[in-house]
């Protein structure tokens, strides 16, 4: 994914990730990379290019609503809400996403 | 599904995407900004940090974009904005080009629905190809229909086939207790008919061959369109007794939509009910038959079995089946028209000129316009465009080009079809005859256009591919060996276009002359308040001559009592609606059978002429006795006088009229007592026909139709009914009309054929100005310049508009030349191995028809050159010279 990222993601896993942060409450595209380098401890620095097409892809899904808001600091932003269908998703990417990492440890620890 | 709708709802709104995405990833980077000078970093140094670390916002926004729609499509779309800004600047251009494919397109796919429906595409029956039709022939090699015996034969005697059936048509009268009665076209089928043809009832049930033996309780299956519109769909009609002919039948099944076979049929019976059927004569030819091939049988071997049926049975009955032939062809054969008719040639001849007078034009203005495009593509390739880039570019924009060209063109022949489908009255075509818009055909005609137009407008891209860069643009577009290149090529299209235009103004100036001679010639009917309608006498009350002899006595004396009345007539037919052949034998000229002329009957009662309006013009009309044995009576057209007796009076000679069939003694001579103006009674021919009218008492027919005359205005319908039906309350009326109305809907095959002409007429002249326009208005365009230099130096107005005019004629020379070149080259094409039926002065290579053309072209051609002259007198020299 994401060029020039310090660590690139699994496929799939951005989108996980943003539907777990918005699971805590309307955040704007900004505020979502922050919340994902803050937790990660500086690990997964997310840039523009590839925050923003994993948010129009989220769209298209319709599993995140997006409306303008004002900022903490009072300017217009983009807050995106995760809508019914992506709260009944996160469960289920979840789920995947285990069962991935999973079989990666399973390669990884053969002998 | 959902996921389509919300790309297509962003598609829609992509300026707004834009600007979201825009927006969204400055505030992102502000607040970047913001957060590393919090952190203590100095404002300049903060953004272009928070530049570096985030990339490029143009980038995430591309890909943000990608999301909602593919790169190449995104591209794809600009291409077609900038194609679309492009034409809409050339408004002029692309108006032009645009009509000229839309005109090109629609009339070709006009004439192909036609073509397609009549001709081609054939019955809708399941593998149609093993189906066949038995033909029989008598020893004149006329079609006749087969006996009741000989079917009875084919049907043991022929190997390697299936659900051998007959049909024969009748005219039938469906009542009811609650409703009025209708007429209704009926068929006698036998048992296997539907089995055969693949066809299932929709309700009910098939006919079993138990229905179909003489004594079976009376059945009947009703067509979908008589079902719904005398029943209104109601399925509980199955199983109800209605009344036939007056029959008590009881209605066993409903078949689908729109199946209506062999033609218009109505209602279905089984064969055994028809009425006179006879199983044992064998001089009784009424049925038609049909049957299905296994396969693996061929129609060859079908052909055989029946030709060695046909000897068998000339031997065994020589009286009446000496000669006679039998012999098979695929059904679609026998019902469709045929290719090779000339009307179809020349239905196909002008849809092809038409389409490539279209594309020789939409390809002359590509190329002119090639000329003026050259330099701005010089410039746009020395800024760095690709050839990949231009040419896709050309490509979007010659597509959207044929695209337009190809919406006004399935406009167009959507609305010729309508207009044609508006003229045709109803149940006249067969079932399967049906004129709708054929989307296959029409994307093949759309995509001729596309090539055309994506060939000839790629001419920039190709010249500037070949020219030196620097040479187009320094030559500003004007000059250079390529713009010669196109030139020449624009005077090739022009005079190819000029030459074909010229042929088909030529075909239709002959066409038109030929429709408006024999078409109104020979009608000269005074139809005003005169009331028409059939009807039909049920055969179970009117099954004798004196019975129906009586009904049309008893109506004629009940209707002239109606208040307002003046004439009251009958006729089997009326003028334009048909007549019945007969072989005629003159009484000092007997000649032997297979020489006998043949001769047009109308069966007409005694005030028909005073019906019509057209009098007697020599003789006496029918009275009241002519007809009844005895008296004998005969009248003739002026036409039948001036064949048969040229040059001396007809009146007083005898003829005897026999059917093809029946030997001609039986028949008795009849005296012509009068001789009447010739009035057309088929739409077909050029000539009127030698029409022999009898009297109607001599044989009342089970069907005519009944004119009313008006004292001074036209009958009413209701009083002609109320008068009827006190004579026979259950007696249908059909297509009760003004007889003005009924006559055109009889000539709906010359009205179509003349709504076409004119329409083609109209196109042809429209693609030919068009064309002339846009040479003679490039031409002057080229000029401005010297133009400009001419009226700088003191040329006047009248100067620069001889310029022009100069520039007209050596376009119209150019175009009449090819032209009548052209058009001798098609007549000699054309011709037939005799071409004796050519009229003289009706020749397209007639001196007055080249004339005539010639004058049109040059009128076209006049028009043509007004805007250019406007234009090339209002050059201003001052601009013209600033701006090279």
């Amino acid at each position: 994914m994401g060029m020039g990222d310090p660590l690139d993601l699994l496929p799939g896993t951005l989108e996980l990730l943003i539907l777990k942060t918005l699971a805590a409450g309307a955040q704007h595209g900004y505020g979502i990379a922050q919340r994902l380098k803050d937790e990660s401890n500086d690990v997964l620095q997310v840039g523009e290019s590839s925050l923003y097409p994993a948010l129009q892809r989220l769209l298209l899904k319709r599993w995140v609503k997006a409306e303008w808001g004002a900022s903490e600091n009072n300017r217009r932003a983009r807050y995106y809400t995760l809508t019914a269908s992506g709260r009944k998703q996160l469960p289920a990417e979840r789920a995947d996403f285990d069962r991935l990492i999973v079989a990666i440890h399973k390669i990884l620890n053969a002998t | 599904m959902g996921e389509l709708i919300r790309r297509i709802r962003e598609w829609l709104r992509w300026r707004r995407l834009n600007d979201t995405l825009a927006e969204e990833l400055e505030f992102h980077r502000t607040m970047t900004e913001r957060r590393l000078e919090a952190g203590g970093m100095a404002p300049d140094a903060a953004a272009a940090a928070a530049r570096r670390a985030l990339g490029s916002g143009a980038l995430a926004a591309d890909q943000s974009r990608d999301v909602w729609m593919a790169a190449w499509a995104q591209d794809l779309a600009r291409d077609g904005r900038f194609a679309g800004r492009m034409l809409a600047r050339e408004r002029g251009f692309t108006i032009v080009v645009v009509t000229v494919l839309g005109l090109g397109i629609g009339t070709a796919s006009l004439m192909w629905v036609l073509l397609d429906a009549v001709c081609v595409r054939g019955l809708p029956i399941p593998r149609v190809d093993r189906v066949v039709f038995v033909g029989a022939r008598d020893s004149q090699k006329r079609d006749i229909a087969i006996s009741y015996r000989e079917f009875d034969r084919i049907r043991a005697a022929t190997p390697g086939v299936d659900d051998v059936s007959a049909f024969a048509n009748a005219p039938a009268v469906l009542g009811d207790d609650d409703r009025a009665p209708d007429r209704a076209f009926a068929t006698y089928v036998s048992a296997p008919m539907f089995q055969m043809l693949r066809e299932r009832p929709q309700l009910g049930r098939d006919f079993t061959p138990s229905d179909d033996r003489p004594g079976a309780t009376p059945v009947a299956i009703l067509a979908a369109g008589m079902w719904r519109s005398r029943y209104a769909s109601d399925p509980s009609v199955v199983g109800r007794v209605i009344r036939i002919n007056g029959t008590p039948t009881a209605i066993v099944g409903v078949m689908r939509e729109p199946f209506r076979f062999p033609s218009v049929t109505d209602v279905w019976l089984p064969l055994s009910a028809m009425p006179g059927i006879s199983t044992e004569q064998r001089a009784a030819r009424a049925l038609n038959v049909v049957m299905r091939m296994r396969d693996d049988a061929s129609l060859a071997s079908v052909r055989s079995a029946l030709a060695d049926e046909a000897d068998v049975l000339a031997h065994d009955y020589p009286a009446t089946n000496a000669g006679v032939t039998l012999d098979a062809v695929t059904i679609n054969e026998r019902y469709n028209g045929r290719l090779t008719d000339t009307v179809w040639i020349a239905f196909m001849l002008v849809a092809a000129i038409v389409l490539l007078v279209a594309c020789a034009n939409a390809a002359n203005m590509l190329l002119m316009r090639a000329a003026a495009r050259s330099h701005e593509i010089a410039v746009r390739a020395s800024l760095g465009a690709s050839r990949g880039r231009i040419v896709r570019q050309l490509v979007v924009e010659s597509a959207l080009l044929a695209c337009l060209g190809g919406a006004l063109g399935a406009g167009l022949s959507v609305g010729g079809l309508r207009a044609i489908n508006a003229i045709i009255p109803e149940s006249t075509l067969a079932y399967w005859m049906r004129f709708q818009f054929d989307l296959r055909a029409f994307a093949g005609l759309c995509a001729l256009c596309l090539g055309t137009v994506a060939v000839f407008g790629l001419a920039p891209a190709l010249h500037v591919a070949s020219a030196n860069v620097n040479d187009v643009i320094k030559s500003g577009g004007r000059g250079g060996s390529g713009a010669m290149r196109g030139r020449r090529w624009t005077t090739i299209c022009l005079a190819a276009e000029c030459g074909l235009t010229m042929v088909m103004l030529a075909a239709l100036v002959v066409g038109i002359r030929t429709a408006r001679d024999t078409g109104r010639k020979f009608v000269a009917v005074d139809s005003a308040n005169v009331l028409t309608t059939w009807v039909t006498l049920p055969a179970d009350r009117y099954r004798t001559t004196d019975a129906r002899r009586a009904f049309y006595r008893n109506v004629e004396q009940r209707l002239a009592t109606v208040p307002g009345t003046s004439v009251v007539a009958m006729a089997a037919t009326l003028p334009l609606g048909g007549a019945a052949p007969r072989l005629l034998e003159i009484d000092d000229q007997p000649s032997a059978p297979d020489r006998m002329p043949t001769v047009w009957t109308v069966t007409v009662s005694a005030k028909y002429f005073d019906a019509v309006g057209v009098g007697v013009a020599r003789g006496r009309a029918f009275g009241d006795r002519d007809g009844l044995p005895g008296y004998e009576a005969a009248i003739v057209n002026q036409r039948f006088a001036e064949m048969f007796f040229p040059g001396r009076d007809a009146i007083g000679r005898h003829v005897r009229l026999s059917e093809a069939n029946a030997p001609a003694a039986a028949t008795p001579a009849l005296p012509i007592v009068g001789v009447v103006p010739s009035v057309r009674q088929r739409t077909t021919t050029a000539d009127p026909d030698p029409i022999v009218y009898v009297p109607l008492a001599a044989a009342p027919p089970v069907s005519a139709r009944l004119l009313v005359r008006g004292t001074t205005s036209m009958p009413t319908g209701s009083s002609l009914r109320d008068a009827l039906h006190e004579i026979d309350s259950e007696l249908p009326l059909y297509r009760t009309l003004p007889m003005a109305q009924a006559l055109d809907a009889s000539q709906w095959n010359g009205r179509i054929s003349e709504w076409l002409l004119n329409t083609i007429a109209i196109v042809a002249v429209g693609l030919a100005s068009l064309g002339l326009y846009a040479v003679i208005a490039h031409a002057i365009a080229q000029r401005t310049r010297e133009i400009g230099i001419r009226v700088a130096l003191g040329a006047t107005r009248a100067r620069v508009v001889s310029m022009v005019a100069r520039q007209a004629a050596m376009h119209f020379v150019l175009g009449v030349g090819t032209g009548v070149a052209c058009v001798f080259g098609f007549a000699r094409l054309t011709e037939g191995p005799a071409g004796a039926q050519v009229t003289p002065g009706y020749q397209i290579t007639s001196a007055s028809t080249l004339a005539a053309v010639a004058a049109l072209l040059a009128v076209i051609t006049a028009i043509a050159s007004i805007a250019p002259a406007w234009r090339a007198c209002r050059v201003d020299p001052a601009r013209t010279l600033r701006e090279s």
